[in-house]
């Protein structure tokens, strides 16, 4: 007689199913067919904003009534209050494009403040020598400058991305660094100005080349919103009707595919970057000339990173960053105009991110769902008879 | 160069590299399991305040290191649960938290702008190596998170290479499908290492505002997540790489108190844009070096939402 050993024993016993697996659980999957991806994203970015606006008395001493008022009249409500606006949309709506073009192929300009003083940097430059020409001839030569100053500052990050695959995300965001040292080595240095208010501030440029102004119904704008109003639809008519649009939908779409169609995909690569870069540059060329007439650090303000948002809420639409540049320069006045009542102007760079999280969250929304399911049931084995 | 300024600047050097170091062996956790948090800099600045604020509160630079990454965890805990479980874009998402960051972290230091921390982490003097006539003084007097950041590299390599959680933390990363095939809870330890990588980074920024900079200024960190990211591409995710990036960091940041000392003739700009530049080169060229061997060395996942099936 043999003992049984409980090992043996228990051989026949077949463990019940672990009840935790079969319990309905929360799981989130892709929608089958997703919803208007775009119609969501607006939707939760103006959910953001609504929400940052009801819950911004929290974050400051003035009242809830003084703080809405100096917001609408710092904004629309007044003739400063839009002349502040447009102003204010003229960079972010370039900007944008400077992020947007780039994003149509997956690839990220981060560095669009870099571009921002490198474009204002070659514009004061080449102004000051130039003092004796008329404005026709000194306007258009700083904006080339700029744009080609825009476009080298985004080169070497281009290069080394579509030649080694060296992240353009890092890369260019770390040149943001080198063109702040490199315009403060020439607005302390060469190029130092005085300035009786404090504060790091080049020679000024010549008057001539300050930008005129437009008078619409006493709103009185620079003529850079002229360019900040239709670059969007020169870009958005070259994406749909130009062959270089075509290539950038396509390539965007699958590189592979571009380079089976026999298209130059690095060309169409760095070209797109330059552009980009370009525009950043022009943005700086044009808040030089329009609103600060000094080379300062203060001719960006974010607006770089704001454009990249812009650029990416409006998933890359040329006639979708011009709406939102204005909805967010809206956002950016309110931001200034509650200082005065002794709210932070930064909170506004947080309501920005925020709007931002929703947007990506409506996004989500548009692709994902919530389902409650019970994971499929595992048969069960038969357990082995013993031999 | 004379040995004191030498010693001096190799000593700051080290100190300096300090929070890149840590924020950047943290980060190779999370990209190891496929998810990079590009929102570094913002963590950063979140543990820089929390800890910076809870060192004023409770006097004890200890409770704001661990403040720090609480807070810093939890900050990567919101990007994590953003983009791994809703699937977001990590890019969008990291910007997006950067600038709430930004914003968030002056409008509430504020009133602290320019003030000194109350207790800073102590100078620890190794017994017998700070003895050591150049070395010593150089390497071996250090804060002692210094210390500690230094051997973590090490322990994540010992983590990723030697134990069993660590190659399905790989595996997670190369192969996310696999693993999970094999059991293993792709999304549940993607959040927990962004959270751990957040910590990291949330003390990192705590050893700026305690142990470096030792005050608080709005944005303290100027541009060191985003070095440290960049540290870690530059690593080719190995931790030994890690510690060469940030110490080379480190010692370009020191570079521009050398030359001041030594009256270099070179603008005091160029050696602020130095550890930018350097580091964007530097990237440049291991890509080209890589490229020439032919080993590309990211998790295969890096980056890619995970669904099942």
């Amino acid at each position: 007689m043999t003992a049984v050993s409980p090992r043996s024993a228990l051989s026949n016993y077949t463990r019940p199913a672990r009840t935790r697996s079969s319990r309905l659980r929360w799981r989130i999957e892709r929608r089958a067919q997703p919803l208007n991806l775009g119609l969501f994203r607006f939707g939760a970015v103006f959910l953001g904003i609504l929400l940052s606006l009801a819950v911004a008395p929290l974050f400051t001493s003035a009242s809830a009534s003084t703080l809405y008022s100096s917001m609408w009249s710092g904004t629309l409500g007044t003739t400063t209050g839009l002349e502040n606006v447009l102003t204010i949309a003229i960079p972010l709506v370039l900007c944008g494009l400077a992020a947007s073009i780039p994003y149509r192929l997956q690839l990220w300009n981060v560095g669009i403040d870099g571009q921002i003083y490198m474009g204002a940097w070659a514009a004061s430059g080449i102004s000051y020598h130039l003092t004796n020409q008329r404005s026709f001839i000194i306007i258009p030569i700083m904006l080339l400058a700029a744009m080609v100053a825009g476009g080298l500052w985004i080169l070497i990050p281009t290069l080394a991305r579509v030649f080694l695959g060296v992240s353009e995300v890092i890369t260019t965001f770390l040149m943001n660094f080198v063109a702040l040292g490199w315009l403060m080595y020439w607005a302390t240095g060469p190029w130092y100005a005085p300035s009786a208010a404090g504060g790091v501030f080049a020679i000024a440029i010549p008057t001539q080349a300050d930008l005129g102004l437009l008078n619409v119904h006493n709103v009185v704008v620079n003529w850079g919103i002229l360019i900040a109003l239709s670059l969007p639809l020169v870009f958005w008519a070259a994406n749909r009707y130009s062959r270089w649009g075509y290539e950038i939908t396509m390539i965007g779409a699958s590189e592979k595919a571009g380079r089976y169609a026999g298209m130059n995909v690095k060309r169409t690569l760095i070209t797109t970057m330059l552009i980009g870069g370009a525009l950043g540059g022009l943005a700086g060329a044009l808040n030089l000339m329009g609103t600060n007439y000094q080379l300062t650090p203060g001719v960006t303000n974010n607006t770089g990173f704001n454009g990249l948002i812009i650029a990416v809420l409006a998933g890359a639409n040329e006639i979708g960053v011009l709406v939102l540049g204005l909805v967010y320069s809206v956002l950016l006045s309110a931001g200034d105009a509650i200082q005065v009542v002794g709210g932070s102007a930064d909170m506004v760079f947080a309501v920005i991110g925020v709007t931002l999280i929703f947007g990506t969250f409506g996004e989500a929304y548009a692709r994902l769902h919530l389902v409650r399911t019970r994971p499929p049931e595992v048969p069960a084995t038969k357990p082995v008879d013993a031999a | 160069m004379n040995d004191t300024l030498l010693v001096a600047s190799i000593a700051s050097a080290i100190s300096s590299s300090t929070a890149v170091l840590i924020a950047a062996t943290g980060e190779l956790l999370v990209e190891k399991t496929g998810v990079y948090n590009i929102a570094l800099e913002g963590v950063m600045l979140v543990g820089a305040l929390a800890g910076f604020l809870a060192d004023l509160a409770t006097g004890s630079w200890l409770l704001g290191l661990l403040v720090a990454a609480f807070a810093g965890g939890l900050f990567a805990l919101l990007y994590g649960v953003i983009t791994v479980l809703f699937r977001t874009d990590l890019i969008v998402v990291g910007v997006a938290l950067i600038l709430v960051a930004e914003g968030i972290t002056s409008t509430l230091g504020t009133s602290h702008v320019g003030q000194s921390a109350k207790s800073v982490i102590p100078i620890w003097n190794v017994p017998i190596l700070s003895h050591i006539p150049f070395l010593g003084p150089a390497i071996f007097r250090q804060s002692i998170v210094t210390y500690i950041a230094m051997l973590l590299p090490v322990g994540a390599a010992y983590l990723l290479n030697r134990t069993r959680h660590g190659l399905n933390m790989k595996a997670i990363g190369e192969n996310p499908d696999a693993a999970d095939t094999s059991g293993i809870s792709v999304i549940g330890w993607r959040l927990f290492y962004t959270t751990v990588g957040g910590a990291f980074a949330g003390i990192g920024g705590a050893v700026i505002t305690l142990g470096i900079v030792k005050d608080w200024v709005s944005d303290v960190t100027a541009g060191e997540g985003w070095i440290a990211f960049a540290v870690v591409f530059f690593s080719g995710w190995q931790p030994g790489w890690i510690i060469v990036g940030a110490y080379f960091f480190g010692s370009l940041s020191v570079l521009g108190d050398v030359g001041q000392a030594l009256g270099w003739p070179i603008p005091s700009e160029f050696f602020t844009i130095l550890p930018y530049l350097g580091t964007v080169l530097v990237m440049i060229l291991r890509a080209w070096l890589q490229r020439r061997r032919g080993a590309v060395s990211w998790p295969a996942a890096l980056g890619l939402p995970f669904y099942r099936g």
